[in-house]
């Protein structure tokens, strides 16, 4: 049976061609085909679409809405999402939205087609090129949003790193006054500092806002050592 | 042209292994450096062959695929690791990447997925089954959410609250330990005890412990602790 498609996308040329040279497979059936600048509230595909192609660049986070508003029915079609970026932690974002495609707009035709036809047997593709960094965020917690993928670590000095690094081994902050050789109130000093920059009221928060990330920076000093 | 993708084979099965590698060195762009019938491989796979990728069977006795994997991600510029396995159980896929895989890969797929996952991951790309990868990155989101959870109740606690764990976890030991450790009296140690499994939904010290070294495990970097 064709599998059947919906499609909404910022870019009517965009959504107009798609739709054509989708209709030209002999198993695909497009249902219809939107384009949209500004997302609506509620996408509402009716039951009988398959596969929803949807715009991952939608402004704001109205592309996760939406496909989160569609996913929630548990007979909802499945959705992929085409995005110019591959931001592992928009990937992950769209997951938990539901979605279990992500097609780059910059990948082949043929790499789309097959991620439709994967879909519509239930499959989950991602882009193969972002799946490791995807699953290490998701491995190591730190996808929140105001993360934002940037390193909330720059924000700190190497002695503070360091200081950081100590704690999350498990050591009191006498014993990393030692380790360090610093005066505990050299160490007190730099703990409120990063304390102040990571925006947490505690050592023990600190650390677990910041583990997958000490995971990171342990793991590439044991790289280069 | 690119210079070839050196593969090394690695199976139980040694008919497996040396079929494989046949069919593998017919494509042009790789060249099999070797095919080895192992039970248990370990470092020296490294140190004998200049591997791009490995391919390692991952229904090896002892979760052996998994030790390599770890082995291999502790190096610099080592081969990356695709494992063949006959299961696609979500959880043991969530193992292995966990070990530090770059794929996994079914015996029951064709050998042309096999061909394009060799390719993928020796351009550093990751691949799952298809069929599976939904139900992996269930099994991680969930696991995503326990660590959220955890992170939101330790907010919950207080300071004092937190040293008292903290001197839990690195087994300080008993409550007249940490009371004198922390100049405090035995009963205020059993109330911030109480207090704390209580927060963290506990119902005892040593369950409140487990639950902050499963958060906290890998946090050491050579898995010990450096004093």
């Amino acid at each position: 049976m064709a599998v059947r498609l919906f499609i909404l996308l910022q870019e009517r040329t965009f959504a107009d061609a798609l739709a054509i040279r989708l209709e030209g497979e002999l198993d695909m059936d497009v249902v219809a085909a939107l384009h949209a600048k500004a997302a609506p509230p509620r996408l509402f595909t009716g039951s009988m679409v398959d596969v929803v192609l949807l715009d991952g660049d939608l402004p704001g986070h109205a592309a996760f809405r939406l496909c989160e508003g569609i996913s929630h029915n548990p007979k909802a079609p499945h959705v992929i999402l085409l995005s110019h970026s591959a931001d592992p932690a928009r990937i992950v974002r769209a997951i938990r939205a539901g979605a279990v495609g992500w097609v780059g707009k910059y990948e082949s035709l043929d790499r789309l087609i097959e991620v439709i036809h994967g879909v519509a047997r239930n499959e989950t593709w991602l882009p193969p090129g972002q799946t490791g960094q995807v699953l290490r965020l998701l491995l190591g917690g730190s996808d929140r949003e105001q993360d934002g993928g940037t390193k909330l670590l720059s924000a700190l000095t190497d002695r503070e790193r360091e200081v950081l690094v100590c704690l999350a081994e498990g050591n009191r902050r006498r014993d990393v006054a030692k380790h360090l050789h610093m005066s505990p109130n050299t160490v007190r000093t730099h703990l409120q500092n990063l304390m102040g920059k990571l925006g947490v009221h505690s050592a023990l928060e600190a650390v677990a806002l910041t583990r997958s990330q000490l995971d990171d920076e342990l793991a590439q000093r044991r790289v280069m050592s | 042209m690119d210079m070839a993708i050196k593969v090394l084979i690695t199976d139980q099965e040694r008919t497996f292994a040396e079929a494989l590698a046949a069919r593998l060195d017919a494509e042009e762009d790789i060249e099999v450096v070797g095919a080895v019938q192992v039970r248990t491989p370990g470092p020296w796979l490294f140190a004998a062959t200049s591997a791009d990728v490995i391919v390692v069977d991952g229904d090896l006795p002892d979760g052996a695929a998994n030790r390599l994997c770890a082995e291999a991600s502790g190096r610099a510029g080592v081969s990356r690791i695709v494992t063949l396995s006959s299961s696609s159980e979500p959880k043991r896929i969530v193992d292995a990447i966990r070990a530090g895989a770059a794929a996994w890969v079914r015996k029951d797929q064709s050998l042309q997925d096999l061909l394009r996952v060799i390719r993928g991951v020796a351009r550093g790309e990751t691949w799952l089954p298809p069929s599976e990868t939904g139900k992996v990155l269930q099994l991680l989101l969930q696991e995503q959410d326990r660590r959220r959870e955890y992170g939101r109740l330790v907010a919950s606690l207080t300071p004092r609250e937190r040293a008292v764990l903290s001197c839990l976890a690195e087994g300080t030991g008993h409550r007249d330990a940490i009371a004198k450790q922390m100049h405090l009296s035995i009963n205020t140690v059993r109330t911030h005890q109480q207090n704390i499994m209580a927060k963290l939904g506990v119902h005892s010290a040593l369950e409140a412990v487990a639950l902050t070294r499963d958060q906290w495990g890998s946090l050491s970097p050579d898995g010990g602790s450096p004093r």
